[in-house]
């Protein structure tokens, strides 16, 4: 043999070519998922604290409301004379306070998108249950994809001595 | 073959012959192949030696057996290309890289999936709070609120649930009960998980404490 070959072979060529479209290839593939991952965690996250939200202030609401109506939205009546809609405007739930016809304050939360809203009361033999139902759409997308659905049921009028408290272990 | 790296390679020995007809330079007569050029080298001699492959005429005379007279003063050209054991190394970390990751995202997909089941466990025991706040001081005396109807919504995200309600009796102050609402699943393994737990007071004739 005379010197250190020159060049590469189309052998060698093809050999680096393949193993760097399979790294690229994994790469691309792995950046793509986590990259989806991070979209939807995010999402779920946001619609999770909206609806946390919501359902903290409706039932703080519907407890300190003598009467509650259902005509498409919720309608609270305090005993001091203000009264409470929430309404669903898509993409999100709307509270508007008010006395007298005049605004007092304004709520939204975000909903999922083509999220289906429905407000709901029930007649049990101590007084009133109202139901808030957020469900997805009709959505052609794998179940892990849907937007997060819930429902939130909280008394009206009821016992003001009720106090809660949540324990995660 | 010998073991001699240069002139006992009957390749390159070949390889010189087919050279020799391709440039149409031969060595001097009477010459080996193995001799040094006895005078300049012609035209394309020179190219031939540009091109590296010339270099070989320039060999000492060797004697087949005799390894000293084969020894190449100059330093070996520079390795190219990996050998088999490099590629072995490297695929092996690439696999490792690859495993590490897979599992990183099963395991987060595993916490996520723990997050959306509790999180339907704790609406469940929220609404159901809701529902017991409704509820007659008779219907939540101790042993007799022991469970509830799962929600659809249970049902669906967690087939296996099981609901229980604990009613205790204060024992100090005014005339109050305990009452605590929990939701417990398993998961594929059959690991019982929670559980969610939601405890709330009632207190008689409903009236602040």
């Amino acid at each position: 043999m005379s010197k250190a070959r020159q060049g590469k072979s189309l052998v060698e060529l093809l050999v680096v070519v393949s193993i760097l479209s399979i790294v690229i290839g994994m790469s691309a593939t792995s950046l793509a998922t986590l990259y989806r991952l991070h979209r939807r965690y995010a999402r779920d996250v946001e619609q999770a604290l909206a609806i946390d939200r919501l359902a903290a202030r409706l039932r703080a609401d519907a407890h300190e409301a003598a009467r509650a109506t259902v005509d498409g939205d919720f309608v609270l009546n305090l005993a001091d004379g203000r009264s409470i809609r929430y309404s669903f405007e898509p993409p999100r739930i709307i509270r508007q306070v008010k006395r007298d016809d005049s605004l007092l304050h304004r709520d939204t939360f975000a909903m999922p998108r083509d999220a289906v809203v429905a407000f709901e009361n029930e007649e049990v033999a101590a007084g009133m249950l109202i139901r808030l139902s957020i469900r997805p759409g009709e959505l052609k997308m794998p179940a892990r994809e849907l937007p997060r659905s819930a429902t939130i049921e909280a008394s009206v009028a009821s016992r003001p001595s009720m106090g809660q408290i949540a324990r995660q272990p | 073959m010998c073991g001699h790296r240069v002139f006992c390679n009957p390749v390159g020995n070949a390889l010189r012959g087919v050279l020799r007809a391709t440039v149409g330079t031969k060595p001097p007569s009477g010459a080996t192949a193995l001799r040094p050029f006895p005078t300049a080298p012609s035209a394309a001699s020179r190219r031939v030696e540009k091109n590296g492959v010339g270099s070989l005429w320039r060999k000492q005379p060797f004697q087949h057996g005799d390894i000293t007279a084969a020894k190449d003063s100059r330093p070996l050209p520079r390795r190219r290309g990996m050998t088999l054991f490099e590629l072995t190394v490297a695929l092996f970390i690439l696999t490792t890289v690859m495993l590490a990751i897979v599992q990183l995202m099963a395991a987060t997909a595993t916490q996520r999936r723990l997050v959306d089941q509790r999180r339907v466990a704790l609406q469940e025991v929220a609404n159901q709070a809701e529902r017991v706040s409704l509820l007659a001081w008779d219907e939540v005396a101790p042993g007799k609120l022991t469970t509830w109807e799962p929600s659809a919504d249970l049902i669906k995200a967690l087939p296996q649930a099981k609901c229980e309600a604990e009613v205790s009796d204060e024992p100090n102050g005014p005339p109050a009960r305990r009452i605590r609402l929990s939701v417990t699943w398993t998961n594929a393994a059959g690991w019982e998980l929670g559980p969610a737990t939601v405890t709330m007071w009632r207190f008689a004739g409903e009236e602040r404490p």
